[in-house]
């Protein structure tokens, strides 16, 4: 083996040990308090995000529906 | 009120579907949610059973493991556009990650034979590549994690956007490649060329796969910030692999352009 895979295979070693340490911290505010993230939940929620929020309208409109004025509140409306 | 309010209110949607406070996926109160150290730990399974079977390939050499590589490749594609659907065709196939913890390991299991498999071929003609190239792959990994974790590099939607548009040329080059390739029996010169213009290609394509570590870094963040369901987990791990996957070939490949 050449000295410079050796020193390769040694700094391999030390990247993995970097990587798997830091990648378990937060990262620092600079990157997080920002507005201009990529919207992630956005791209990979979508068609999920769309039937939960189709539901949920559904269920929100529906005791509106019985909730209507009758048709004699109506004719009061209009005297 | 906001003197802004104007300007806040610009770009809103007044969709109530769109607008709706659902817009936010986190998981519910009593299920798990996304950490790093699940990312992490999902990570290295990964990587785990990427060698594992990259092993297996590499010792066990001849006709049969050809078939099984090939299985395995196809099975890998099959499990990530299963997974991330055609992202920037998303309107064709929508991605889907609660697929992510079925198909992450039949992916890194299946890419596994393969890297198994080239690597021994490069490994037979340029002794100690290998080795060289899984380091470089780390060393660079780990360089863009720290510079992603102090805020240096700090992605937005532009970046998002010319990293989706280089890595799709990258993709369709690839593509045009390989249909070149069965009709004429050579390859584009520029990707198999060992010269100064190989050489830059090569370096280009190893720039791009490692700046697309810097959106897996993301993902894996903001999906452990917004207390995303458990899933998302095997999700980021499974872009982080692929994306390690693409780079360790691509350095292999510039490795083995510079000792032509």
């Amino acid at each position: 083996m050449s000295t410079i895979t050796l020193l390769l295979a040694l700094l391999g070693i030390v990247s993995v040990a970097v990587l798997f340490y830091f990648l378990r911290f937060k990262a620092s505010s600079r990157q997080t308090d920002r507005d201009n993230r990529i919207p992630w939940n956005k791209i990979f929620f979508q068609r999920e995000r769309y039937k939960e929020t189709k539901a949920s309208l559904k269920k929100e409109n529906s005791p509106k529906a019985s909730e209507q004025p009758s048709g004699e509140e109506d004719a009061d409306f209009k005297d | 009120m906001s003197k802004h309010a104007a300007l806040d209110r610009f770009g809103k949607s007044g969709n109530p579907l769109i607008r709706s406070d659902l817009f936010q996926k986190v998981a519910l109160d009593n299920e798990e949610v996304t950490t790093l150290d699940g990312a992490v730990n999902k990570t290295a399974i990964l990587l785990a059973l990427t060698v594992s079977t990259a092993a297996i390939s590499w010792n066990f050499q001849g006709p049969m493991m050809g078939l099984i590589s090939g299985i395995g490749v196809a099975a890998a594609m099959i499990s990530a556009i299963a997974t991330f659907g055609l992202w920037i065709f998303s309107w064709i196939i929508k991605p889907t990650p609660h697929r992510a913890p079925y198909t992450a390991p039949i992916y890194a299991a299946g890419m596994g034979f393969a890297i198994g498999l080239i690597s021994q071929q490069f490994e037979s003609l340029f002794p100690g590549i290998v080795i060289q190239a899984v380091s470089l792959t780390f060393f660079v990994a780990a360089s863009l994690l720290l510079l992603y974790k102090t805020g240096v590099i700090r992605p937005d939607q532009n970046f998002l956007l010319i990293m989706a548009c280089a890595t799709l040329g990258i993709f369709f080059t690839y593509i045009a490649n390989i249909f070149y390739a069965m009709a004429t029996g050579s390859s584009f010169s520029i990707i198999t060329d060992t010269g100064l213009m190989g050489i830059g290609f090569s370096l280009f394509v190893v720039a791009i796969a490692a700046l697309n570590l810097v959106l897996d870094f993301d993902i894996i963040e903001q999906a452990a910030e917004t207390r995303a369901p458990k899933y998302m987990e095997w999700f980021g791990a499974m872009a982080l692999v692929m994306t390690l996957i693409w780079l360790y070939l691509e350095i292999l490949r510039l490795l083995a352009k510079l000792r032509s």
